[in-house]
């Protein structure tokens, strides 16, 4: 796709159906001045077929300006890190490195389960630049992504201190006493209910890196 | 309330742990108050206003009793421990916070001591690190010799993890620079003591006065709280107007609205700088920069005296500032801008704020002398990278365009009054010079002079936003990204690439129609409103995008 901020960068474009939610939002904007404009019309006697050709030219715009605004979004991740451009009229490419981003969530909209799409969002620590959002990924486009960005071993090397008593099961009362915190137990708790709504899991829920070595020691990776 | 030391403090001390000052709860509660200021004299004005005192002075009674309780209560349970690598703090009234503070971690350091706390003999201290949350310890209050054996505790932390600073598990995800600087090296001793690098002179501060708005805020409130109490003068606009209207004997018309105008905003101007010539005063009242071990300390204020001390490496961004009416008196100001809510964002913490200028007012020498020790870069050494040539149209189009309209406008408004042509016809028929002075009394006169002065202002913009776009640029050395930028006021950023948060490049559609693009860089510190942005404009196409690129080569 046309970079034209940086051309030695290959991009890669989000899932075309985010053009429907960026031309919804456009629409609704373009066509909120109507309720006056129909107003003053009625008041002022002007004739009404120019709110109709007013209505087609914000509906024309919105959608083209969505398309517009896909195909101008982009990223790639880079081997130092996270390269974002986006902005039809607007135009602006952030690139954060790796180290400097704090944490990520990855996020699920209201409709982005039933479309089998995810939202990441970066944050850094930066004054003026918050947080970045890549919306339109697929689930594992996201978490990809964001192991990727995080360099972090994949969730099943990670020892979650798990009580079993918190899920009280009839057959705990008669096993031994067994040390929750092995890499076995939690793959085995994550593997019988991976679509519990209720139950931890890591992959959904959590908004860091869930690393029980404390706070991000970057040096030490 | 449980008194048990914590596991970690070593067990030879043994002990309930330290309490602040006995008079703590005392500062607690002025701070409380002082908080609360104006809401309790928005109280009393209405108060007064109504005529009827009993439920209002009950409120504010039980209100002071409730905030004594707490004070009394919060400083009396108030315990710390120092342990040879960290303070330990307790503090809380209903949930008791336990809290560790490595001394590595404490990279900013910040006191303040009132009239009150000079008669006690006690100041204020806030710790902080470079994690941009909140402070890590806040202690109110301290006796002196505790104080400074406390700092000098922190300091003997500060230099002995030069080497470990890399190490740190900070909850910044930023590379901390593991090297010290060249300043820290020259001033390694810990136990040295300060030296004073420099020091701002009362006419300086009187200067600092005439060029601040400082004064806008206070003045403001005062105007309100006067014209609620009927104590406003107006004697002073009645009396303006009959001296223009009589004593000039111009015709009441548009130009009198003008010209009385002009009059009433000169003398706010002269009462805000009087308000803004005492704050500064107030403020920065023997304003002083010592140089003590590795770290840079300040130390002003009259009546109050705070500041704060922090090593350079840890100062995200350097800044040193001019404006028109800096150039007039020769002087810049060359401010530092700390990580944390510390310095900038004082809303949010009671406490004193730290650092933040390395000086408000000094020669150009001495700021960029200031500057280069403190950063290691030398601005007079640095050759800038220019803007784009045209950069200076872009910049001017708008604000002439502004200008242009005002005069348009000040035209369309004389000449629907007549009076435009009526004083092309005073030029004419007052030609000698006896009857000048007439002539000026004539409306139409001062009409075409203010369209003249308009004129001629726009000019000089245009030179100003000349000159300015030839002294703005970028320069990128191995450790420092510097930026210039401004045409009436301008800003040189000295940004140490390891403080880097991100790199943005940006187009508007109309640099895309010049080739032209931005540069922008994020910092992790300060505050939003008042930090100036660390970005570049006006940059031809690809000179952005190899500036783009090598900031973000330098960044890993």
């Amino acid at each position: 796709m046309k970079n034209s901020l940086e051309p030695s960068i290959e991009l890669m474009q989000i899932d075309p159906r985010t053009r429907y939610f960026t031309a919804l939002g456009v629409a609704f904007l373009a066509l909120l001045p109507l309720i006056p404009l129909w107003v003053l019309s009625v008041k002022f006697g002007w004739a009404f077929w120019w709110l109709l050709i007013y209505v087609v030219f914000g509906l024309v715009a919105a959608v083209r300006y969505a398309s517009a605004a896909h195909a101008r979004f982009g990223y790639a991740l880079l081997d130092d890190g996270l390269w974002l451009q986006s902005g039809v009229f607007w135009r602006k490419a952030v690139f954060v490195p790796r180290q400097r981003v704090q944490h990520t969530e990855v996020n699920h909209g209201p409709l982005d389960r039933k479309m089998g799409l995810a939202k990441l969002v970066l944050h850094t620590a930066g004054l003026r630049l918050q947080h970045l959002t890549i919306p339109g990924l697929t689930d594992a486009q996201a978490h990809a992504l964001r192991d990727n960005l995080l360099k972090r071993a994949p969730p099943e090397q990670v020892v979650l201190p798990i009580v079993p008593a918190l899920r009280f099961d009839a057959a705990d009362v008669h096993a031994p006493a067994v040390e929750a915190s092995t890499e076995a137990e939690v793959e085995n708790q994550a593997a019988v209910e991976p679509q519990d709504a209720l139950a931890f899991n890591p992959r959904e829920s959590e908004s860091g890196p869930a690393d029980p070595t404390g706070p991000r020691g970057q040096a030490a990776r | 309330m449980n008194q048990a030391q914590p596991e970690n403090v070593s067990s030879s001390e043994n002990s309930p742990g330290e309490r602040l000052h006995n008079l703590s709860w005392l500062f607690v509660l002025i701070a409380q108050i002082w908080n609360l200021i104006v809401p309790l004299t928005l109280v009393f004005v209405a108060g007064r206003m109504d005529k009827d005192d009993g439920w209002q002075s009950l409120l504010a009674l039980l209100a002071a009793l409730a905030l004594s309780a707490y004070s009394l209560f919060y400083t009396m349970t108030f315990r710390f421990w120092v342990t040879p690598d960290e303070l330990v703090v307790k503090e809380g009234l209903f949930n008791r916070t336990l809290r560790h503070v490595p001394f590595t971690r404490i990279q900013n350091v910040a006191f303040r001591q009132s009239l009150l706390h000079r008669l006690f003999g006690v100041v204020e201290l806030n710790l902080e690190s470079g994690a941009g949350t909140k402070p890590e310890a806040k202690l109110a209050v301290l006796k002196m010799a505790r104080a400074r054996q406390l700092e000098r505790e922190i300091r003997g932390g500060f230099s002995s993890t030069v080497s470990l600073d890399a190490g740190q598990a900070d909850t910044f995800a930023v590379a901390a620079p593991a090297h010290a600087t060249a300043f820290e090296a020259a001033h390694a001793d810990a136990n040295a003591s300060a030296k004073l690098l420099h020091q701002v002179p009362l006419f300086d501060l009187i200067r600092l006065g005439l060029i601040s708005n400082r004064g806008m805020v206070a003045i403001g409130a005062a105007f309100y709280f006067l014209s609620q109490t009927k104590l406003l003068p107006t004697n002073v606009f009645k009396e303006m107007a009959r001296w223009l209207k009589t004593d000039i004997g111009l015709a009441h018309g548009p130009l009198f609205w003008i010209l009385s105008g002009i009059f009433t905003f000169a003398m706010i101007l002269v009462v805000v700088r009087l308000a803004s010539i005492g704050i500064a005063i107030f403020s920065f009242y023997d304003f002083k920069l010592y140089a003590q071990s590795d770290r840079l300390r300040v130390e002003h204020g009259l009546m109050t005296r705070q500041g704060g001390a922090t090593k350079p490496s840890r100062i995200v961004c350097f800044l040193l500032r001019d404006g028109l009416l800096y150039r007039w008196f020769n002087r810049q100001s060359a401010e530092v801008v700390l990580p944390g809510n510390l310095a900038q964002d004082g809303a949010s913490n009671n406490g004193p704020k730290g650092m933040r200028y390395l000086s408000p007012m000094a020669t150009p020498e001495d700021a960029n002398a200031l500057i280069a020790m403190a950063s290691g870069v030398s601005l007079n050494e640095i050759a800038l990278q220019p803007l784009h040539p045209l950069a200076w149209r872009r910049m001017v189009k708008w604000p002439l365009a502004v200008v242009a309209l005002q005069v348009c406008a000040l035209l369309l408004f004389l000449a629907l009054n007549n009076q435009w042509f009526a004083g092309l016809g005073a030029v004419f028929s007052y030609m000698s010079f006896s009857a000048i002075g007439k002539a000026f009394a004539h409306s139409g006169i001062v009409g075409l002079l203010l369209v003249l002065a308009y004129i001629a202002f726009a000019v000089w913009m245009i030179y100003a936003y000349k000159r300015g776009a030839a002294a703005s640029g970028f320069a990128l050395t191995p450790k420092h990204l510097i930026i210039r930028s401004g045409y009436f006021s301008q800003c040189s950023h000295i940004v140490p690439r390891g403080e880097i948060q991100s790199v943005t490049l940006s187009q508007s559609p109309f640099d895309r129609a010049s080739q032209m693009a931005n540069v922008h860089v994020d910092l992790a510190a300060g505050s939003a409103l008042e930090t100036p942005e660390a970005a570049v404009h006006y940059l031809p196409e690809t000179t952005a995008r190899e500036l783009a690129s090598a900031l973000r080569a330098g960044l890993v």
